[in-house]
């Protein structure tokens, strides 16, 4: 049996699995009967072995070269390096699409588990005819437009390989798959909330889906902080953020989850924001729709350039459909909705409302601006492009109440604010106005001053949260500071990972402050061992070699570079910027070469070189602050989230006494 | 909101609807139809030089019957690629009545184009691209049309589908 | 709802409302043509626009050693003046569809940055382009 055929006939049988358990999840809410029930949770392991053979198999062609396969014969080459080949099956249209599926039935599969269980009788059968009704439509997207086993009469010996720009980085294993892991899995909690909605039960589906949006969300951070990382380290241009259409499109489900994991801890803790945690969830579902709309029907033009294939239409079908449902749902029982308590604005839940709020206002803002070319070309014809300097614009303040509100909302308590609180808020605030005065009297910019500021007001209320609760538990337990820390951290493991979170997300504001702010960026055509005097450093270039790689060939111009002041210490050593040719780009890649250091980093790119004699290359460096603790932000938040997702200590009980609620 | 909300779903649909819609080139006319085409002579690529000699010269093989001339290349992905089996089938119905020929940049592409999907028409190549500034070629894949009476009787700049392809040829049946 | 609330959304609807229409009628940058810009001069003085023709051939002067690139934008009918400073990209070519952004300067456009389509099934543009198709170009590139 071929691949290609194994590929085409498991992909079948996961789309008869999928439309089975959708058949039978519609039969079990019908009739209230659990066997219907119990066959539509047998269905969801078939979908996901139909789906990850399917998957396996397309690997398979590639790993085997196996050119028969269509897809293999325009992305793969037998040149790829293994790794290459292994990521290939998401270079491509009809293999993302492919992992998209098995991801998701994977998550029904999971959820399918809970069904009965955890997941009430009532309820499941609606949350698993969702899940079911999405991977129907992947399924015959696949099946009915963009086949990934669709064959080739006559089968090349060899073809083109993937896009070099995903060949060029390792970060491309990784980036697209968790990517793919945070958008499936934002629809977890959209499935539960159309089912509560359906079954009109509002309050306990929240407890259940926070694990999951926070699951989902996890690897959207992730996701994004690496494809930071690989626009950083793979571009060239010395960023790593240009709110392009894609980057965009990858942002606002994060901002709606995000406002979704807030509310839902006030609808845990008191039952009041049903509605706007409908609302959020639904929303954040469908930007996952809209993303992979826009990034695949050519509406919007992009730098990331995905070849516009013939999905647009039926994405567009798949976004208003979710709209629709999650929106008419809610409108239907928006009535039973009402809140019934009074919130006060300096309250925990007035702040994580506040929060959530501007969470909305940043996916809402970030949309228009996406959009507005749309809506210009359609009211006057004119092509125009919204300027990343809007984005910036609107972004500042936003992020500056943002960080403000995250240090304040875990300091306040539920319902009111007490003496204590003030004198906290009091320490907060000093510290805000300390560290921008002594940003600004260290002549730094005002901008980066108030980040300066923001971070360390942040700091000290995470500190002041953590000194009060081991104070407390220290004296009325009589144990030492230490042992207090770590059984607070053991015992209320929620509070603890958020704070890591928030020191992570505070870290990130600082370091993207000062990484805009503070960029040196230079340019100099250099002879062989001409010496260049830039940025406290001294470089040298040394003969231009050519190397020989399987996939490519690169032209590498050797760096001897010397640190000749304080600042630039570390930089030093040699560095290799190279221009990778790869046989089915008309254009050659820079690879930069980046060095990172605690404050510094040195990113050299070469531009150009003699291409008769080798006498002389261009060389760009760019100089950028901060960078490093950009990355090592990210990882503080996927390690909060981690621990926030880790099992339940032993002897943890719900609600337990926060440190200072 | 409540009320709204339908409104903003239906003007989101729109909007995007009427992105995807958007006019493309080829509703752009080509300044070179009704005028006589321009005349070529390429190298034939090997596999067909025992039947089409070493070179093409198109004036020779105009008049008798109407000519599709495509341009291929193989960096072009996935549009070209997406094309080329229509095209192979259009010549399956055609070749009888319509002259098929495809123009690569390099004779490389023309190698990947038959270890793809196989030999039919005779190709060739055309390194200096003249053959696009002369037809004022917006890119690749291209097609042209040319009628029995020597004149460009149609183009389109885009991947032509197996309706496209009937639609185009029957202008000069 | 009280007055009081209110009062609170409408300033912050009018605050966001600023914030973004204001800030996008600001930042927008218009894709333009050297024709369409000799149209309507004055719109588009001082301020981010993206101009977008063919390098005129025989115009282009580099000097790697200053970085400093000049050549001439056209689209068949008017034509531009362009400076820039830095590596013209790899695809930069005489007779090729280029878009460049910046400001105009008198006579001169200072380019920031200049952008020529990187995706695989880049559309050469060739000689004999109407200004509708060089529009089309533009849009392509970037």
């Amino acid at each position: 049996m071929s691949a290609g055929l194994l590929g085409g006939v498991s992909l079948l049988a996961s789309l008869f699995f999928s439309v089975l358990g959708l058949a039978f999840s519609g039969l079990a809410y019908r009739f209230r009967d659990t066997r219907y029930l119990e066959a539509a949770k047998r269905a969801a392991p078939l979908v996901f072995a139909g789906l990850a053979a399917a998957f396996l198999a397309l690997e398979w062609a590639l790993i085997t070269h196996d050119f028969s396969v269509k897809y293999v014969a325009l992305h793969h080459s037998v040149k790829d390096p293994l790794w290459v080949t292994l990521v290939t099956p998401w270079a491509a249209l009809e293999g993302s699409i492919l992992l998209w599926a098995t991801l998701q039935s994977l998550y029904t599969w999971l959820v399918s588990r809970a069904a009965g269980k955890q997941l009430d009788v009532w309820r499941a059968p609606i949350a698993l005819a969702t899940l079911f009704g999405i991977q129907v439509f992947f399924v015959s997207v696949m099946v009915f437009m963009v086949n990934p086993f669709t064959a080739v009469a006559q089968p090349p010996l060899d073809g083109n390989g993937p896009n070099p720009l995903l060949q060029n980085h390792w970060m491309m294993a990784v980036h697209p798959v968790l990517m793919y892991l945070g958008f499936v899995g934002l629809s977890v909690p959209f499935a539960y909330a159309v089912s509560s909605m359906v079954v009109r039960r509002y309050q306990s589906w929240v407890h259940e889906t926070r694990f999951w949006t926070l699951v989902a969300w996890g690897f959207l951070t992730a996701a994004i902080f690496a494809g930071g990382w690989w626009s950083y380290e793979v571009l060239g241009w010395g960023g790593y953020w240009a709110f392009d259409p894609v980057e965009n499109a990858s942002i606002i489900p994060w901002f709606l989850a995000t406002a979704f994991l807030h509310t839902v801890q006030v609808q845990e803790r008191r039952g009041l924001f049903k509605a706007w945690n409908f609302s959020f969830i639904t929303l954040a579902f469908a930007a996952t729709v809209f993303g992979t709309f826009l990034t695949r029907s050519g509406v919007i033009q992009s730098v990331h350039a995905f070849a516009s294939g013939p999905i647009g239409v039926v994405f567009l079908g798949f976004l208003l459909l979710v709209l629709i449902v999650g929106f008419g749902l809610l409108s239907k029982v928006s009535a039973e909705l009402k809140d019934a308590g009074e919130i006060r604005f300096n309250s925990r839940e007035g702040a994580l409302l506040g929060g959530a709020l501007l969470f909305g206002t940043f996916a809402f803002v970030i949309l228009v601006g996406t959009l507005w070319p749309l809506v210009v070309e359609a009211a006057s014809g004119a092509k125009v492009s919204v300027g990343a300097p809007f984005f910036f614009q609107v972004s500042i303040p936003l992020g500056v109440a943002l960080l403000l509100l995250m240090g304040a909302g875990p300091v306040l308590p539920w319902r009111n604010a007490g003496t204590q609180v003030r004198r906290n808020l009091f320490y907060m605030g000093l510290s805000l106005g300390l560290g921008t005065g002594a940003g600004l009297a260290l002549g730094l910019s005002l901008g980066v001053s108030l980040a300066l500021g923001l971070f360390l007001y942040n700091l000290a209320a995470v500190a002041l949260m953590f000194s009060q609760g081991i104070a407390e538990r220290g004296t009325s337990l009589k144990i030492s500071a230490l042992q207090a820390f770590l059984e607070l951290a053991a015992t209320n493991k929620r509070r603890f990972g958020s704070h890591v979170v928030h020191v992570g997300v505070a870290l990130a504001g600082l370091a993207i402050a000062v990484s805009q702010t503070y960029r040196i960026e230079s340019e100099k055509t250099l002879r062989l061992s001409e010496v260049w005097n830039v940025a406290g450093l001294e470089v040298r270039l040394l003969p231009l070699t050519l190397q020989e790689e399987s996939n490519r060939q690169a032209i590498i111009a050797p760096l001897k570079v010397r640190s000749t002041s304080r600042l630039s210490w570390g930089a030093g050593g040699s560095y290799q910027p190279r221009l990778n040719f790869y046989p089915s780009s008309r254009t050659p890649l820079a690879a930069p070469h980046v060095r990172y250091s605690l404050f510094n980093d040195y990113y050299f790119v070469l531009q150009e070189f003699d291409r008769d004699k080798g006498a002389w290359a261009t060389i760009r460096l760019i100089v950028t602050p901060m960078v490093l603790w950009l990355w090592i932000s990210g990882a503080l938040i996927a390690l909060g989230t981690l621990y926030l997702l880790l099992p339940n200590a032993a002897g943890f009980k719900k609600g337990a006494t926060a440190p200072s609620a | 909101m409540r009320r709204f909300w339908p409104l903003i779903v239906l003007a989101l649909g729109g909007l995007f609807w009427w992105g995807m819609q958007r006019p493309d080139m080829n509703a752009l006319p080509s300044v070179l139809i009704g005028r006589p085409a321009p005349d070529f002579t390429l190298p034939v690529m090997f596999p067909y030089r025992a039947s089409w000699g070493q070179s093409f010269q198109l004036s020779k093989h105009l008049g008798k019957k109407p000519v599709i001339v495509n341009i291929w290349a193989s960096w072009c992905k996935p549009a070209c690629y997406d094309e080329a089996p229509h095209l192979q089938a259009a010549w399956q119905e055609y070749q009888d009545r319509v002259l098929f020929i495809v123009i690569d940049a390099q004779e490389q592409d023309g190698l990947t184009f038959i270890r793809l999907f196989g030999l039919a028409f005779p190709q060739v190549f055309d390194p200096l691209g003249t053959v696009g500034v002369d037809y004022g070629m917006y890119g690749v894949p291209e097609t042209l049309l040319i009628n029995r009476e020597d004149r460009v009787a149609g183009r389109h700049a885009d991947p032509l589908d197996p309706a496209g392809f009937d639609k185009l040829i029957q202008k000069v049946l | 709802m009280k007055p009081k609330h209110l009062f609170g959304i409408v300033v912050v609807v009018a605050a966001l409302g600023y914030l973004i229409f204001g800030g996008l009628g600001r930042n927008l940058v218009y894709f333009i043509t050297p024709s369409e810009y000799f149209q309507d001069q004055a719109r588009y003085q001082s301020r981010l626009v993206r101009l977008g023709g063919l390098v005129k051939a025989g115009s282009v002067q580099y000097n790697k050693e200053t970085l400093a690139l000049r050549f001439v934008i056209t689209d068949g009918v008017r034509e531009i003046p362009v400076s820039h400073s830095g590596t013209p990209p790899a695809l930069f070519k005489e007779n090729q569809g280029v878009v460049v952004e910046g400001r105009f300067n008198g006579e001169e456009f200072k380019g920031q940055e200049l952008l020529v389509k990187h995706s695989e099934d880049y559309k050469a543009p060739g000689a004999g382009y109407s200004p509708e198709q060089l529009k089309k170009i533009i849009q392509e590139t970037k």
